[in-house]
């Protein structure tokens, strides 16, 4: 197994694919993986957002209650009077020094509210709906890794590459036939590629992962991360009552059952076709085609290694119909992906040992 | 000549890529015919859309005194039956699509469309007028590039009419999708990633480098066969694209101007939409020479073909998002490949970039850079080539 994992992360370049396309990802995460309404795309300054939110942080009482509507109300006072002040002088009602005076006593709270103090006030008007079940919290991190439904096409790109030479290269340079003659036996063979392919998947997909929760993080923060999925308006329409991390982590472990059934798939694409290009162009294809000239029926692949790798819909219930009220129907997806993964793994040994699927050997002549 | 032949077969005859060519183009035709429904108005009821075809034949052409008062005829009077009370029941004898206010607005799409046409000569006097304003201005308060650039503006749009008049909605959809784009560039990834890694792989290059041609028995037959493949491919998707549409909407007025077209009434561009058709192909063929380059070099230098698509797939891929988020006309568009296949954004307003304190038109700036980095890819590539193929040939000896 060792030598197996050595020899496509070194020889076959597997470690070197990892970091170039953890690179491309670090490169390119703010320009595609921010999810646009996470970033307050019309207040470019959020600082006041962030003041309030980390000073109010957590569940809301009623002594907090009455200081952040006390904020809100003088803030959102403080801009209307600027704008009286402004339209006053305009019309000659106002002196100069008067209108001085009034933008030199409001004008820096009112500046609060064009630097996301909107955001904050509508933000503690959904929480002060049900302060049992939402927290306050800077929910912009969240946003991005819970209700980011776009495909992760590097990681896609990434995790076909690596699986597609663990059999083609052996059909490619012959290794093939004097692979099956080793003492160690066709059928363990097979089972190590298969595993050591599916492990470096799985292990660089939660890579992947870490590298954009590490990301988000430093970015624009994962505050509370015990707090009830609630507490994100634009998660609202879920049924789920767990935390934000559970949800994340949830998330991270259907993210990486794709990632390695995907892996499945293409190694049984490449036992079957036997030769690198066509395997790539045909999983490229299947997987980039759909996704983007079709994009109604993306909700429609959730059964495919597609739907688990953009993984927000089962926490939203939305995907294919199904209205995922309890933790049981991504587990259960999670399960199913899982299995798919273990058929595919076994009839991608059969093929290779017997080129049958059943594995109804025809070893003789192969011998 | 035999050798480039060769090596373009080579290249673009190997089955997966002849199916996934049959399957791109029939993915790329279903999704343009689709999205162009989107276009057509009145798409969504077949009687109306029959009528409007009649009418617009009927007045498609020269604009002339006699087809615009029967425009307007025709309006005035489907807009009087729907004046106070009026029947909305299905009736065929009384209506031209069985219902008036379907017939109103089948009159009132042709007539608004029309009355653009034929206004347009009127608001460009208007823009012009206030262009020659911001001169005065500019030259006055010591603004002279800002002057210049109204100057200019002005010679741009000055003498501009519409003479004929067309239906729009076929060329509009013709432009708006790019899908065809990225399938093309799918396909020369597909194509070429492996050009030189398969080769070295299986040691057919030191085969290859002894040989009585040598080094340049590659470099030059493969740069004009990817060059040949570039090219045959925007050609195929271009057709393909314009025969689609053909078909769904109808392709009308080829020789009228491109700001015929109401997304591009304000394009700086006074050529006609056929001259465009061929200028975006250009376009294209340049950026996908460069990125072909681009992939043939890599190649040469990468030691496995999963490592070659992996890059090459990789750095497109950032490509194209880098191009999504950059500002058109942007020195970061620019200065990007993919930006040749997006070029149609910068047609549609009055869009310049600042080269060293001139304003130059984008799109103009856009193809010139285009060429300069192609040439530079180019130069990349014969030199990559010589040095792997040299270190190939120390390693063979």
């Amino acid at each position: 197994m060792r030598s197996e994992l050595k020899n496509q992360l070194f020889k076959r370049y597997g470690l070197a694919l990892i970091l170039v396309f953890l690179v491309a990802k670090l490169a390119t995460y703010s320009l595609n993986y921010l999810v646009p309404y996470a970033v307050f795309m019309l207040t470019p300054d959020t600082s006041a957002y962030e003041k309030y939110v980390s000073m109010y942080e957590g569940k809301i009482d009623s002594e907090k209650q009455a200081e952040i509507e006390e904020i809100i109300k003088c803030s959102s006072g403080a801009a209307q009077m600027v704008g009286t002040a402004n339209a006053e002088f305009n019309t000659g009602n106002a002196t100069y020094e008067e209108y001085c005076l009034a933008i030199d006593k409001y004008a820096p709270l009112a500046g609060e509210y064009k630097n996301g103090m909107q955001q904050f006030a509508e933000q503690v008007e959904y929480v002060l709906e049900d302060t049992n079940e939402r927290y306050l919290l800077d929910c912009r991190g969240w946003i991005c890794l819970l209700k980011n439904e776009n495909l992760d096409f590097l990681l896609v790109l990434m995790v076909i590459m690596l699986s597609v030479s663990t059999f083609t290269n052996e059909y490619s340079t012959d290794m093939y036939r004097l692979l099956l003659t080793s003492p160690l036996g066709r059928k363990k063979l097979a089972y190590r590629k298969c595993l050591s392919s599916i492990a470096i998947c799985g292990l660089s997909t939660a890579l992947f992962c870490v590298v954009e929760i590490i990301t988000v993080y430093f970015k624009m923060g994962l505050p509370c991360p015990n707090a009830p999925l609630h507490s994100i308006e634009a998660l609202s329409t879920s049924s789920f009552n767990i935390s934000l991390i559970a949800t994340l982590l949830i998330l991270c472990a259907l993210k990486v059952v794709g990632a390695v059934f995907l892996c499945a798939a293409v190694l049984f694409l490449s036992v079957m076709i036997k030769k690198s290009l066509p395997v790539i162009s045909i999983a490229v294809t299947l997987i980039m085609i759909p996704y983007i000239a079709f994009p109604d029926i993306r909700d429609r692949l959730f059964f495919l290694p597609i739907g688990l790798i953009i993984p927000s819909g089962y926490i939203l219930g939305e995907i294919g119909g199904l209205s995922a009220t309890t933790v049981r129907v991504p587990v259960g997806v999670g399960i199913a992906g899982m299995i798919l993964t273990v058929f595919l793994c076994f009839i991608t040994c059969n093929l290779y040992t017997t080129e049958n699927l059943l594995g109804r050997s025809k070893c003789k002549c192969v011998k | 000549m035999r050798l480039i032949f060769f090596e373009f077969k080579k290249m673009i005859f190997k089955p997966i890529l002849l199916v996934l060519l049959g399957v791109f183009s029939i993915i790329n035709v279903y999704v343009l015919s689709v999205n162009s429904d989107d276009f057509a108005p009145f798409s969504s009821f077949k009687p109306a859309e029959k009528v409007y075809n009649d009418v617009c034949d009927k007045v498609e052409g020269k604009m002339t005194d006699e087809k615009i008062n029967y425009v307007i005829d025709k309006y005035e009077e489907t807009a009087a039956k729907i004046s106070g009370d009026f029947s909305t029941e299905f009736d065929p004898s009384v209506s031209y699509t069985g219902y008036l206010q379907s017939d109103f607005n089948v009159f009132c799409e042709i007539y608004e469309s029309m009355k653009t046409a034929y206004h347009y000569e009127d608001n460009t006097v208007q823009l012009i007028e206030k262009a020659n304003e911001n001169v005065a201005f500019f030259s006055e308060n010591g603004y002279p590039q800002q002057a210049e650039k109204y100057e200019k503006m002005i010679s741009v749009y000055e003498n501009r009419s519409i003479k004929a008049f067309y239906r729009t909605d076929g060329f509009e959809a013709l432009f708006a999708h790019d899908l065809s784009s990225l399938l093309i560039i799918l396909l020369l990834i597909f194509a070429i990633s492996d050009l030189l890694t398969s080769e070295c792989e299986l040691g057919m290059i030191s085969l290859i480098l002894p040989s009585k041609k040598g080094i340049n028995g590659i470099i030059f037959p493969r740069l004009f066969a990817a060059v040949l493949l570039c090219i045959s491919l925007v050609t195929w998707f271009t057709v393909i694209d314009i025969a689609t549409v053909s078909v769904t909407n109808g392709l009308h007025g080829w020789t009228n101007p491109l700001y015929s077209l109401p997304s591009y009434a304000f394009s700086a561009a006074n050529y006609s939409i056929a001259a465009h058709i061929v200028f975006v192909a250009v376009m294209k063929i340049i950026g996908l020479c460069t990125i072909a380059f681009f992939i043939i070099s890599v190649s040469a230098v990468l030691p496995s073909s999963v490592m070659s698509f992996s890059a090459n797939f990789v750095t497109v891929l950032s490509l194209i998002l880098l191009n999504d988020k950059a500002e058109v006309g942007g020195v970061s568009s620019l200065f990007n490949p993919i930006s040749m296949f997006t070029v149609q954004d910068s047609f549609k307003s009055y869009i310049t970039t600042d080269i060293f304190g001139q304003n130059m038109m984008s799109y103009n700036v856009c193809l010139f850079v285009g060429i300069i980095m192609c040439l530079t890819m180019l130069f990349v590539y014969v030199i990559t080539m010589r040095a792997s193929s040299a270190k190939i040939w120390r390693h063979t000896k």
